[in-house]
């Protein structure tokens, strides 16, 4: 059994898509509240990058400007700002989604890690968040930890897909 | 971007997409609703009991206090008119409102009210609570508001030293602290000092306690002092606050 992308068509799996968004921006609210919320990666973005590979069909230049306004207005940040991050992000995935969906599972988090560090680069000169001394650290290891949200979010996924396929 | 940075011209586009949120933040907060709630099933009777008494005596006392303040006010206003100046206390109509939602992120430092457009909440409202103030309402939705805390680095409120009177500009840090700006160095301020806010730039009313001075530094080359304080109202804690309105309330009404 594979642990890599299946084919689907995106009109196959409209709900699970929208329905994995809605999941993943509620979770990054709850970090929002959350004191070790620094160590969270931004789920809704890599919901976006899953499904930039999976659907190699479009863009999703749209989901990831839609997505970063949400985050936009959700962490009060200037409108746009996360719009930006996501869709430059959305891009550089565009141009390399074909490789990428040959990477296994863990190969692809580690693609991943580097996709969250200049997430996080961007976050840093963009938004000069205020991080104490404890936190830099705290605030940097961030993509370590989506490496593995992601090996977790790229299999349920790929479960839930094969299922939708099968069907 | 540079539309909502410098003219933040896109109030009704941040509105739109806060009312998009409102569900998404009620259901973030609910595993916490459900487990306040089972917390405060569980609470036993003699706990309750005792509560109700404390309440009952702090009510006891805040009733001399505001039988005080009454008195306090006439006697302010009469010197006042003896004195010709023109500082007078306004009485201001307040609304209570609760706490649903909080941010704790080093990006920005805010909390989501309860009450919106719909209870008559508008931009630049006071929010405070039983300590001092809190911060400013800076987006509203129908039914929910958003309040920008004290201790957001984007937010500066114009106080004084209530000691002295010496004026400055509070600015916030992040991660609950603030710090006061352009006081110079030969000024008489010691730690412990109450900062309150001046009323000037007319959003914060004039009189309520801000924060309190916890630490100052002297830097050799700067001309001002380095004074960090700490906020006296409880931003993390609260859960009813009041929200300030900008119309003074008639005298005959209370």
């Amino acid at each position: 059994m594979t642990d890599r992308f299946i084919d689907l068509e995106f009109s196959q799996a409209r709900w699970l898509v929208f329905t994995s968004y809605l999941l993943a921006l509620i979770v990054d609210t709850m970090m929002i509240m959350q004191q070790g919320s620094l160590l969270a990666p931004p789920f809704s973005l890599m919901l976006l990058m899953y499904w930039t590979a999976q659907f190699i069909k479009s863009t999703h230049f749209i989901s990831a400007f839609i997505l970063g306004l949400l985050m936009d207005a959700m962490l009060q940040t200037t409108l746009g700002a996360h719009s930006m991050m996501f869709i430059v992000l959305t891009f550089i995935m565009l141009r390399y989604r074909l490789l990428f969906r040959s990477h296994s599972v863990l190969q692809q988090a580690f693609v991943i890690a580097f996709y969250l560090l200049f997430y996080q680069v961007l976050t840093f000169f963009l938004f000069s968040p205020t991080l104490q001394s404890g936190e830099f650290s705290l605030f940097w290891s961030m993509p370590l930890v989506g490496m593995v949200a992601w090996t977790i979010i790229a299999l349920s996924l790929r479960w839930f897909t094969q299922k939708i396929s099968l069907n | 971007m540079a539309a909502d940075h410098y003219d933040q011209i896109l109030g009704n586009v941040r509105s739109a997409l806060l009312t998009t949120l409102n569900p998404i933040e009620q259901a973030a907060t609910f595993p916490k609703q459900v487990y306040n709630l089972v917390t405060t099933d569980f609470t036993s009777m003699d706990e309750l009991k005792l509560e109700n008494r404390k309440l009952k005596t702090e009510i006891l006392l805040l009733k001399a206090k505001v039988q005080q303040h009454t008195n306090m006010e006439l006697e302010i206003e009469r010197l006042e008119g003896l004195l010709g100046t023109t500082g007078k206390m306004d009485n201001q109509r307040v609304q209570i409102a609760t706490v649903s939602f909080f941010s704790s992120n080093p990006l920005s430092q805010f909390i989501t009210l309860n009450k919106g457009n719909l209870d008559d909440v508008h931009v630049q409202q006071v929010v405070i609570d039983e300590q001092g103030i809190m911060g400013q309402i800076i987006n509203t939705t129908p039914t929910t508001s958003r309040v920008l805390l004290i201790t957001d680095p984007d937010h500066q409120i114009p106080v004084r030293i209530q000691r002295t009177g010496q004026r400055g500009i509070l600015a916030g840090t992040g991660h609950d602290g603030v710090t006061l700006t352009f006081i110079p160095r030969n000024s008489a301020v010691e730690v412990g000092d109450l900062i309150e806010s001046s009323g000037l730039g007319k959003v914060f009313p004039a009189g309520y306690p801000v924060a309190r001075i916890s630490k100052i530094n002297t830097l050799d080359t700067a001309p001002y002092l380095e004074i960090i304080a700490s906020p006296v109202a409880q931003l993390r804690e609260a859960q009813k606050v009041l929200v300030l309105s900008n119309d003074v309330k008639a005298k005959d009404n209370d």
